[in-house]
């Protein structure tokens, strides 16, 4: 996580921004679309101005004229719908009409009341028809005139409830004496009611309805002209605009030009007055069914109006609150957000973003989308608007916002996690229960033994999920326990594998660094995290390392002070060395001295050169074997060296009577090594030999190039026994312990440490008086001259 | 001869040997027992030639050479308990003219004394003389037109051999050649394992040649490769 994480600021604008553009998605479609539904509909004041009532009044309109002439007006109140109850029937009365009207708009110009005439003739042979399946032999002409003057006079009376909605239903008839006079068949209004069947002579009947109660009246053919007038707050409404009737004008009633209302329907006069404020008109119909409701229709026109008003300010309120979170995380931009959610995200696991994604963001985004945005664009595209909208209900509407922002959320992350995480991703799990790309076999083991219980975990787990979803979504209780406890064993082993995972790598850590270890390569202490299950191991390792350390460095420091002594001695002894070896010159040059003076100078002279000899070998050893001793590594010909060093030791050869057989092949040997250290090996060795070797026999020095390298081995006869329990290249060991001849003793011991100083290897035989001396050196490849 | 030899070392016995065996040899030393001193002598006498220790008291030998070279260009021959290359290169880059470790071979010294005082008096004559062609290396010279090599000035005796080898030295001083090449070049004819043949001869060079034939200066074996002349620097 880090420390990024950890600062206020950015967990501040993380969730200023979350919680800002939730809030704003959640909120604008809605805002957006009531706005623009309150906007074209009654500016959002006038509930008759919604389309809604336009609709229903000419519906209402549509109906009461079929009443008046006879007919049931095509909406089916002759069956057993009552319109005072507000049922989700009328969404089918509103679609059947739009449906009618859309084979209408076909025909082009069309007759209103021919419709209804066809409507009636359908449902009557409708009804014929099913009769005489049900072979009934019933008076059914009789039957059906009966009952259906019944249902007209419940559905009248159920009208009449409405006090919302005030009507009177007229019919011109002929007279004998004065022409046409019309006769009043069915109204509710107070003035006119109970009083039979009154005729009508052109009166106005808004006079007798209340101004401040009712503002809206609709008069259909009042002049038998056929034509609809509408009067609205005192002011005649412009009804039919340029005559021409379209899909989309305001009023769907007779009287434009190609919009007429047929021959019989000339006969219908309609009233309607509309309540200013619509009330809620409950009759407690005891006798019957309880209570009815009417007037319903109008008052849940203007409680939805106002209900979306109230909406719309809400959302307006949460709208504006989201833009100042967002603006507060804009301000506070660092950039580091995206970056730290996408830090967590890059340690999810990537099969689980990929399940979450693929599973969770399709059904959010269906679910969401289709209840947010249809809702909301419905509202706000809402011309002839659908009961979905009437039924808008906040909360329901909230839940598939979130559902909706939740997938744009989701959608959001993954792009997030595709935009900082591509290429870094975590290691998918299902690299934590493979074996791949670990290196030792314990580790091996660990992951594959691991993989297996885990593999079963899944299997159980997958049981209760294939029995669920094969009876149907339903489980038992104890079927539901047993899949709770599988998923708990999954998420155990999902977890388990990880720490698997950690344990098996920290293992790998802590084998190369025990390699590390045995090869002496001392690198830094292995830090594993304080959780580790291998935390104490390391620590024990690492302490191991440093005492070998220490122990190393002690050593290291020792072998350099015993060189410094070693240095500093033998510059001691030098000096006065100097003046003997000097002072025994002086002597030397001084004449007439008796004889056997010159014979104890002669001897001084001889252990001074000696005595001078071991101090330059000593030296010279307690260099090579420190390590400090320079080296000038070249590429040589070894038999060539071999060759020069027999020919520079040519003459002391000859002096010694040694003969020294040499099988040196002639083509070049090459190896990596220092001459001058080289030469003093060999020179040594071969000194060595011509002094212990049995007077009159040979040495033999050979160059063979063997699959070890270059070899080169001398061999001698020892004139004295030699103890085959001796270690020849310890320091100032001879093959004799008495240490009278001219050696310094240390021939062979800085043979040795030259050898290996130069990266070869050193070795020394002796079978009875067979001495073998044994110099190998990797050889490089042999290239052409 | 005129002037003395300067002999400086804190250890009195040393600087009383070296000046008996320089007496011996017919030169007068003037002894001095630390830089300081070594300085204040060089001021009051005529000094051809200074043998100085590297490590003494007050003065050491080193600061001691740096002082000398501000002032004079006579020869410096160090002596010193330390023998590693380091040590020797230091000294020789420093201004000292040789080189000579302790315990010194009192021949060797000698010899060393004697070669450094006859380039130091003789080099003039010989530039003076010089009409045909030369190759210096160091304190030899061969003169490519009389065929002869001259050590110190003075001219070594070879053989026709050794001379060719030589030559042919001299003329590539610091190129190693093997054994094969120097043959085929001296000899004029293929070998068939020339490394003895070359190797003698080279041993008799250097014994001619050489001040410590054991350690030579000169004519190098590099071992595992060939043979050489070192180049050296000419000093005059």
């Amino acid at each position: 996580m880090g420390t990024k994480w950890k600062n206020g600021k950015t967990v501040r604008e993380i969730a200023a921004f979350f919680f800002g553009m939730t809030l704003f998605l959640c909120n604008v479609c809605p805002f957006l679309g009531l706005g623009v539904f309150l906007g074209v509909n009654a500016k959002g004041e006038d509930y008759q101005e919604t389309e809604r009532f336009r609709s229903y009044i000419s519906s209402q309109l549509e109906e009461m004229a079929s009443i008046a002439v006879g007919g049931d007006g095509g909406n089916g109140w002759a069956g057993s719908r009552s319109d005072a109850v507000v049922t989700g029937e009328a969404d089918a009365v509103v679609t059947e009409e739009a449906d009618a009207e859309a084979s209408r708009e076909e025909e082009g110009i069309f007759s209103w009341l021919g419709r209804a005439g066809e409507a009636l003739g359908g449902e009557a042979e409708e009804t014929g028809t099913a009769m005489q399946a049900e072979e009934t032999v019933t008076d059914d002409e009789e039957e059906s005139a009966r009952s259906r003057e019944e249902r007209l006079k419940r559905h009248m009376d159920s009208l009449s409830g409405d006090r919302n909605l005030r009507y009177a239903i007229i019919r011109m008839e002929e007279s004998r004496n004065s022409g046409k006079r019309g006769i009043l068949l069915y109204t509710n209004i107070d003035a006119l009611e109970g009083k039979g069947r009154l005729s009508w002579q052109g009166e106005d009947f808004s006079k007798l309805l209340s101004d401040d109660r009712y503002n809206f009246f609709l008069w259909l053919n009042r002049n038998g002209d056929g034509k609809v007038e509408i009067e609205k707050d005192g002011k005649k409404e412009d009804v039919y605009g340029d005559g021409v009737y379209r899909p989309g004008s305001r009023w769907r009633v007779p009287g434009y030009k190609n919009f007429t209302i047929g021959d019989e329907g000339r006969d219908a006069v309609v009233f309607l007055a509309a309540a200013k404020k619509p009330s809620l008109y409950v009759v407690g119909n005891y006798l019957e069914s309880g209570v009815s409701y009417t007037g319903g229709t109008l008052y849940e026109m203007q409680r939805d109006l106002e209900l979306k008003k109230e909406a719309f300010r809400r959302h307006g309120v949460w709208l504006a609150a989201s833009v100042l979170l967002l603006a507060y995380a804009f301000c506070l931009r660092k950039g580091q957000a995206n970056r730290a959610v996408a830090r967590v995200l890059g340690n999810v696991w990537l099969e689980a973003k990929a399940a979450a994604f693929l599973a969770l963001f399709p059904w959010m985004f269906c679910r969401g989308a289709a209840g947010y945005l249809t809702q909301v664009f419905g509202l706000a595209g809402q011309a002839a608007f659908s009961r979905g909208a009437l039924d808008w209900e906040p909360y329901r509407g909230a839940s598939d916002a979130l559902l909706f922002a939740g997938s744009l959320w989701l959608a959001w992350l993954a792009a997030l996690d595709f935009r900082y995480n591509r290429g870094k991703q975590k290691k998918p799990f299902l690299d934590s229960i493979r074996a791949k790309g670990l290196l030792y076999p314990v580790q091996k083991r660990l992951v594959r033994r691991y993989a297996r219980l885990a593999a079963l975990g899944f299997v159980l787990a997958a049981a209760p999920l294939l029995w669920v979803l094969g009876h149907g979504m339903r489980l038992s209780r104890p079927g539901m326990a047993y899949a709770l406890l599988a998923c708990l064993y999954v998420a155990a082993a999902v977890f388990g594998a990880k720490q698997n995972r950690r344990l098996a790598e920290d293992f790998a850590l802590l084998s190369d660094r025990i390699r590390g270890i045995r090869d002496g390569v001392f690198s830094k202490p292995l830090e594993l995290p304080e959780d580790a299950d291998l935390r104490q191991l390391a620590e024990d390792l690492n302490e191991i390392q440093g005492g070998m350390e220490t122990a190393l460095q002690e050593q290291v420091r020792s072998e350099r002070m015993k060189v410094a002594l070693v240095t500093n001695v033998s510059h001691d002894i030098k000096t006065p060395l100097t003046s003997v070896i000097s002072y025994v010159e002086l002597l030397k040059q001084e004449t007439g001295l008796p004889g056997h003076v010159e014979e104890y100078i002669r001897i001084l002279g001889e252990k001074s050169e000696r005595l001078n000899t071991i101090v330059q070998d000593v030296f010279e050893i307690s260099k090579a074997s420190s390590g400090e001793l320079p080296l000038k590594m070249e590429k040589l010909d070894f038999g060539k060296l071999l060759r020069q060093t027999l020919a520079d030791m040519g003459g002391q050869i000859e002096e010694s009577g040694l003969e020294i057989k040499s099988a040196v092949p002639e083509r070049p040997v090459y190896i990596q090594a220092d001459g001058q250290k080289l030469y003093r090996v060999f020179q040594n060795l071969i000194q060595n030999a011509l002094q212990y070797s049995l007077p009159g026999s040979r040495a033999y020095l050979t160059l063979r190039e063997e699959e070890a390298g270059a070899v080169a081995t001398l061999k001698n006869t020892s004139s004295m026994e030699l103890d085959a329990s001796a270690d020849f290249t310890e320091r100032f060991v001879r093959g004799d312990a008495s240490r009278t001849d001219g050696g310094s003793g240390l021939g062979l011991s800085i043979a040795k440490s030259f050898t290996e100083a130069c990266g070869g290897s050193f070795d020394i035989r002796t079978d009875a008086d067979l001495f073998t001396v044994t110099v190998a050196f990797q050889s490089l490849e042999t290239e052409a001259e | 001869m005129d002037g003395c030899v300067l002999v400086v070392d804190d250890d009195r016995e040393i600087v009383q040997a070296i000046a008996l065996l320089l007496e011996k040899e017919g030169y007068r030393a003037r002894k001095a027992y630390d830089g300081a001193e070594a300085l204040e002598a060089l001021e009051d006498e005529t000094v051809r030639l200074v043998i100085l220790d590297v490590m003494m008291p007050k003065l050491d030998g080193l600061s001691t050479i740096m002082k000398i070279r501000e002032k004079r260009n006579l020869p410096i021959l160090v002596l010193s308990a330390k023998t590693e290359d380091s040590d020797k290169i230091l000294g020789l880059s420093i201004g000292a003219d040789d080189y000579v470790a302790k315990p010194f071979n009192p021949q060797e010294l000698m010899a060393r004394v004697k070669s450094q005082l006859r380039r130091y008096t003789l080099l003039g004559d010989i530039h003076a003389s010089r009409q045909e062609e030369e190759i210096w290396n160091g304190r030899l010279c061969y003169r490519t037109g009389e065929r002869v090599l001259y050590a110190d000035g003075d001219p070594v005796r070879l053989t026709a051999t050794e001379t060719k080898i030589v030559e042919l030295f001299m003329r590539n001083r610091g190129r190693v050649f093997p054994a094969e090449e120097i043959y085929r070049r001296v000899w004029e004819e293929p070998s068939f394992s020339p490394e003895n043949t070359v190797m003698v001869h080279i041993r008799h060079i250097r014994e001619k040649v050489e001040l410590n034939p054991k350690e030579p200066e000169y004519i190098k074996v590099v071992w595992g490769i060939g043979y050489k002349m070192e180049k050296r620097e000419n000093r005059t």
